[in-house]
């Protein structure tokens, strides 16, 4: 009897571990806490905060829906805590919108291009799409989210975004009204042809009036103090434009005539003095200006294989003429440098330097300016201007390969270091604040599945640190990236990635948006990967997942 | 009938040297019997002489078909009985009628043309398939590998692609052997047939789990075929023309009698058809067969060799790139049997060339692989009364060259020169208590050496079968079993790649059955079964630009797979024969967030209902299919991203009517493959204001044909 009862023990047990070891596994969750549980937001963004040591604002994107009188594309916006003791919400429906109808930015296809932004109180301003026949088809309008109050602010006629916000954000342009941080409004009539720009929290315009023998210009400035002063005047439409500048931004200004807009004068936007261009340049027209803003280089197309730069330098009134055997399409001040590089179609490169001060120099290599920076930044140099990036091209049976390889920029004719291998296009280029370059190189011409390659130019070594996705951001030791990228579903592994070593830690996997906290300590302003971070990230996976939404985490 | 045979073939006679002996006398009659239709002897047919006064004279046919008969003079009956064949019966007269008599038998009309037999062969659980049961099955265009896709456990994923998942593992999980050397492709491109013609099979054994030891290196299924033996003694041939090709095999004996040669071709006329349809596209397909069988001293060769080869080029615009798809593979095996002890030695050594062209990345880029292989194998085995050992070794050597033209860092070495050594060695031993019992215990010990990265898997099997009363039987298998990394399906020149990457594929699987024959006429058996794997699944499903060559194409997934089989047969010696198998069954994946969520090859229930009919020298035959879909990713989904496919259901038809003449068979046959012309949804897709739509083809493949037999 005890026999068989042991036997019968023994064999439940057997029955049991061998359904046991039938079980599947569901690996571990993601980094940090669910806020909400959804599969149909479309984008993850902090708007900065009001202040220092105030928190961002999270937000998420609902889906992309028709919105308005006139159903164009738009998107609702929710907001959410960074924590949530009640566990995650179970979807949008039972949510109302924080703001709804928002409309796109302007080029922005979907509603995770979006970007979020807030004046100096942390309110957040954007066009949204009225709902009202009373009322225009689209408006700017700002919400603040301590209140939930809207307030309408006026037309988005301002390019790109419909406003205009000053440097510290204090104060918001909407057409000819600037709201100031006091909540007074500030008139300032009716716009001359040019843009108006915020210069620190100045904004300078140009407005037209009736003068004697037609329509006059004048260059205005309205304070932080919301008074505004006439700078200068002239008897005909003037343009301007702003030239940053290692001291103080100077205003280009410009006549408007039948042959177009001719430069003539510089206006020191702090001394509030200017500064008459030399007649020499004759009929050139600005072209580039330095990058601290000393050397301005104009260019006048004498024939189609003869181009004549002039260039002069606002703080010694030097001045040089450059002829130019060729036309000169490009032309780039190296960064850091009073130097002028200009590529010509025949790979021959003229490097004129204010130092040396004498005839240009020449070397062969093709280079163009290229756009692979994150922040859309097109140049032939890193940011430091140590280093220039050149083009090599190889034909392989009918497809073009094009390599790009980076180089000393004090010795352009040395040998330079490939960035993509042969085959692998070039998608990316993120720099560290040392100098070193992440490359993504998209071996398919996918450029959302990159192989990234962690390059030092100085030493000449490229190491493949990751493959398969692209990056997020850009610490000083580390990468975040989203790897595995999966084109059916647009989602990836979000993951840290070592510098030096290539480790990888997986932080949560199916993701298909980020966002940084901008955050406002020093430690974040130096490392945008530290320890601790705050990031909010969205998972879908491809069947419906617990752990699909909106989910907040620090960086380990 | 017969008589009218008689009268025919006693024209044909020779006058018999010894006739018009009177009473009393006798003659010596000699004769060959012949199966009508083919030439071909008919072994073991008894002739029976009987005269008027009740004496009776008997003899039987030697290996020739050939008798002799002392008899005596004056009128007899004779009669003649041989298995599967109308009987004969004419008087005659054996002093008088013409010598040697030539006998021509008509096979019975009521013959299986059909039929699947589910035995324990070599005491493991399989599904068994030979003789005319291979090439005439409704819905398989004549190709006995299709038959399998009526079998239970068998998901058809992407008819009328040729592509099985065998009870929820991946295409490329399941081997198919032929005399036990791996075939790397199995279909022509292009709803092509089979690259083995379908004459050249002999048998071919299904193993949907638990497969013997002898077998190695897949994770889920086996399909093992065998070749027939060239007949020697005589020629014999068949030609067949189809609506989409042309083949014929011919098998002929050794001059000095001591062995035989086979040798089959098939050429495709497909691609010249479709080019006169389309301009932007070619295709050609071509395969063959050969094997020698002789006897040298006590040893017995086999020699075996086979191939395929497929061309497809399509180019859409000019301005697009063209897609270009070549396949292609050669093998070639010499097999030495000798008696060793109380046993069969078998030596084998297999050759192979690979090669493979595809297009990747969206039709921009292309790769190309070749292989060169050699395969080794030798076994020992011994049947007694109780027990059936076996033991053996087996290897595979391969170096691949692939080239590409992508740029490609990623790790995956798929696309990269290397070499792979792989090893196994297997015992079995079957034991078999009379007929109420049998037990096969087994092991498999595997090495794997790819590129440098090593791996072992020991692998344990288990079958046994026992007999409860005398019309039901109770079944069980299970075992553990290892596999490289492989692709979804497999491809030449594509294999064991990636171990570094993602090491070991494993499973472990569990099946227990019950049968009954308690029904007359009809064999019932119900098989539940557990399998569980770590696989290397797609990992993007939506295969949109798929970069087979990333390190992130496949992923290691945890897999488990459960459900019931139902087959209910009714045998072929039945008029109305066939059988009808149910498959309900759970495939899941780890899919990573926390899901646990079906594999993309998930079909919960699969029916499938083959009948035949025979009338006279007509067989009808039809083929039913249901399956309720398998789950999909939305194309272009903004957030629901994964349904599942609607149901899909088809209807094949088939008729055949059989032409005997004197020294060969004709038979006519017509098919009609999805005779309802079902819309089969493939895909899905989500249009900007978020509605779902279905892309769907609807297959409809008629066949024509004409078989000659001798």
């Amino acid at each position: 009897m005890r026999h068989s009862r042991c036997g019968a023990q023994l064999l439940e047990l057997a029955i049991a571990a061998f359904l046991g070891s039938a079980c599947l596994p569901t690996g571990s969750p993601p980094l940090g806490q669910q806020l909400i549980s959804d599969r149909t937001l479309t984008g993850a963004f902090f708007a900065p905060s009001g202040g220092e040591g105030v928190a961002s604002t999270l937000l998420a994107s609902g889906p992309l829906r028709a919105v308005g009188l006139e159903n164009v594309p738009g998107f609702d916006l929710y907001q959410f805590p960074y924590s949530s003791v009640a566990g995650p919400q179970n979807g949008l429906a039972g949510l109302s919108p924080t703001v709804d109808s928002l409309m796109l930015d302007e080029g922005g296809g979907s509603p995770a291009a979006y970007v979020p932004r807030t004046d100096s109180s942390g309110r957040l301003i954007y066009v949204k799409a009225a709902a009202s026949a009373d009322m225009l088809p689209s408006y700017v309008a700002r919400f603040d989210f301590s209140t939930g109050q809207e307030d309408y602010l006026g037309l988005p006629v301002r390019k790109p975004l419909g406003f205009l916000l000053s440097s510290s954000r204090s104060r918001v342009l909407v057409n000819d009204l600037i709201f100031e941080p006091d909540g007074t409004i500030s008139p300032i009539g009716p716009l001359g042809p040019s843009e108006p720009v915020f210069i620190e929290d100045n904004l300078f315009y140009a407005t037209t009036v009736s003068g004697e023998i037609g329509m006059a210009g004048r260059i205005n400035r309205s304070r932080p103090d919301g008074a505004i002063e006439s700078l200068m005047s002239s008897t005909s439409l003037v343009t301007f434009r702003p030239i940053p500048s290692d001291e103080a931004t100077q205003l280009l200004v410009s006549w408007k005539t039948e042959a177009g807009e001719v430069p003539y004068l510089l206006f020191d936007t702090q001394r509030l003095v200017s500064t008459l261009l030399p007649t020499q340049r004759g009929s050139a027209e600005f072209w580039v200006a330095s990058s601290d803003g000393h050397w301005l280089l104009f260019r006048s197309v004498e024939s189609e294989s003869t181009t004549r730069l002039f260039l002069f330098d606002r703080t010694t009134n030097d001045n040089a003429s450059l002829p130019v055997l060729g036309p000169a399409t490009e032309a780039e001040w190296r960064p850091g440098h009073a130097q002028l590089w200009v590529p010509l179609p025949n790979d021959l490169n003229i490097v004129w330097s204010s130092v040396e001060e004498s005839s240009p120099g020449a070397f062969t290599a093709a280079t163009t300016k290229a756009t692979f920076s994150p922040d859309g930044r097109q140049s032939m140099f890193t940011r430091d201007g140590r280093h220039w990036l050149s083009v090599d091209a190889r034909t392989v049976g009918d497809a073009l390969e094009i390599a790009w390889l980076v180089g000393d920029a004090d010795k352009p004719s040395l040998p330079r270091v490939q960035l993509n291998p042969w085959g692998e296009a070039l998608a990316a280029l993120w720099e560290t604040s040392d100098g070193r370059l992440l490359v993504g190189a998209s071996p398919v011409h996918e450029d959302s599945r990159q192989d990234l390659y962690f390059v030092d130019p100085s030493t000449g070594s490229s190491r493949l640190i990751a493959s398969g996705g692209h990056l997020v951001a850009l610490g000083q030791t580390r990468a975040l990236a989203l790897l595995n990228w999966q084109l059916s579903s647009s989602t990836g592994d979000l993951t840290l990635v070592d510098l030096e070593t290539g480790d990888k830690t997986v932080l949560a996997e199916s993701v298909y948006d980020v966002a940084l906290d901008p955050g406002s300590g020093t430690a974040a302003e130096a490392d945008a990967l530290a320890s601790g971070r705050q990031l909010a990230f969205l998972i879908r996976n491809r069947l419906a997942s617990p752990y699909d939404g909106l989910w907040v985490a620090r960086l380990p | 009938m017969t008589t009218l045979l008689l009268l025919a073939t006693l024209l044909a006679m020779q006058p018999a040297a010894d006739a018009g002996v009177d009473g009393g006398a006798t003659a010596q009659v000699r004769g060959q019997i012949l199966a009508k239709g083919s030439q071909g002897p008919l072994a073991a047919a008894t002739v029976v002489a009987k005269s008027a006064d009740g004496g009776e004279a008997q003899a039987e046919a030697d290996e020739d078909g050939r008798f002799e008969l002392a008899v005596p003079c004056g009128e007899l009956v004779l009669s003649v009985r041989a298995a599967g064949y109308e009987p004969f019966f004419a008087t005659y007269d054996g002093c008088t009628s013409v010598q040697p008599l030539r006998l021509r038998l008509v096979p019975r009309a009521n013959l299986p043309v059909y039929e699947t037999v589910v035995t324990a062969r070599r005491d493991q659980p399989s599904v068994d398939l030979r003789g005319p049961e291979l090439t005439s099955t409704p819905g398989t265009l004549g190709d006995p590998l299709r038959t399998i896709e009526s079998l239970p456990g068998v998901a058809a994923v992407a008819w009328p692609a040729p592509i099985y998942a065998i009870r929820g593992s991946n295409p490329g999980n399941t081997g198919y052997f032929l005399d036990q050397i791996e075939v790397p492709l199995l279909f022509h491109l292009a709803l092509g047939p089979s690259v083995i013609h379908p004459y050249f099979f002999d048998s071919l054994s299904f193993y949907p789990g638990g497969y013997p030891a002898e077998y190695g290196r897949y994770v889920a299924g086996v399909v093992a075929a065998q070749t027939r033996a060239p007949a020697t003694d005589r020629v014999h041939a068949s030609a067949e023309v189809r609506l989409y090709d042309a083949g014929a095999l011919v098998s002929v004996p050794l001059p000095d009698g001591k062995g035989a040669v086979a040798a089959a071709f098939r050429y495709s006329y497909t691609g010249a058809l479709l080019s006169l349809l389309r301009n932007d596209l070619r295709l050609s397909y071509w395969d063959y067969q050969l094997r020698g069988d002789r006897r040298m001293g006590t040893w017995r060769l086999t020699l075996l060799a086979f191939g395929s080869a497929d061309e497809l080029n399509y180019r859409a615009d000019e301005r697009q790139f063209g897609r270009e798809y070549k396949l292609q593979f050669h093998r070639v095996s010499v097999r030495a049997r000798h008696a060793l002890g109380a046993g069969q030695l078998t030596l084998q050594l297999g050759l192979g060339y690979d090669h493979s062209l595809a297009p990747i990345v969206r039709d921009t880029y292309s790769i190309s692989a070749s292989a060169q292989d050699i395969l080794p194998r030798i076994s020992w085995e011994q049947s007694t009364e109780h027990w059936n050992l076996q033991i053996g070794v087996d290897g595979q050597l391969q170096w691949f060259w692939p080239t590409t033209n992508v740029g490609e860092a990623g790790i995956s070495d798929l696309g990269r020169d290397r070499m792979a050594a792989l090893a196994g060695a297997y015992a079995s031993a079957s034991y078999r208590a009379g007929d109420s019992v049998t037990v096969t215990p087994g092991f498999r010990w595997d090495s794997y050496s790819i590129h440098g990265t090593h791996a072992q898997h020991l692998g344990l099997r288990l079958s046994a079968r026992l007999l409860i009363g005398e019309k039901t039987w109770l079944t069980g298998s299970g075992g553990t079993f290892s596999q490289a990394p492989s692709l979804g399906v497999q491809l030449p020149a594509a294999q064991n790649f990636g171990l570094s990457l993602y090491g070991l594929q494993t499973s472990w699987q569990a099946a227990l059955g019950l049968g009954t024959k308690h029904v007359p006429g009809v064999e019932v058996e119900l098989t539940g079964y557990l399998q569980r794997y770590t696989l290397t699944d797609l990992r993007d499903p939506g295969l949109i630009a798929p970069d087979p060559l990333a390190a992130d194409f496949l992923v290691r997934r945890e897999a488990r797979s459960y459900g019931l089989e139902i087959m209910v047969r009714r045998p072929p010696t039945e008029r109305l024969h066939g059988w009808v198998s149910y498959t309900l069954s759970q495939n899941e994946r780890v899919l990573g967030a926390g899901v646990i969520g079906p594999s993309d090859w998930d079909q919960r229930h699969i029916l499938n209902a083959v009948a035949g009919y025979r009338i006279g020298p007509y067989t009808l035959g039809a083929r039913a299919h249901y399956n309720s879909g398998r789950p999909v990713l939305v194309y272009r989904a903004q957030a629901e991203t994964f349904v599942r496919l609607p149901a899909f259901y088809q209807l094949d038809l088939r008729a055949e009517r059989r032409f005997l003449f004197e020294a060969f068979t004709l038979t006519a046959y017509a098919e009609v493959v999805n005779a309802t012309v079902t819309r089969e949804v493939y895909q899905l897709t989500q249009d900007s204001n978020g509605d779902v739509t279905q892309q769907s083809l609807r297959v409809f493949l008629p066949s024509l044909g004409l078989r000659g037999e001798m």
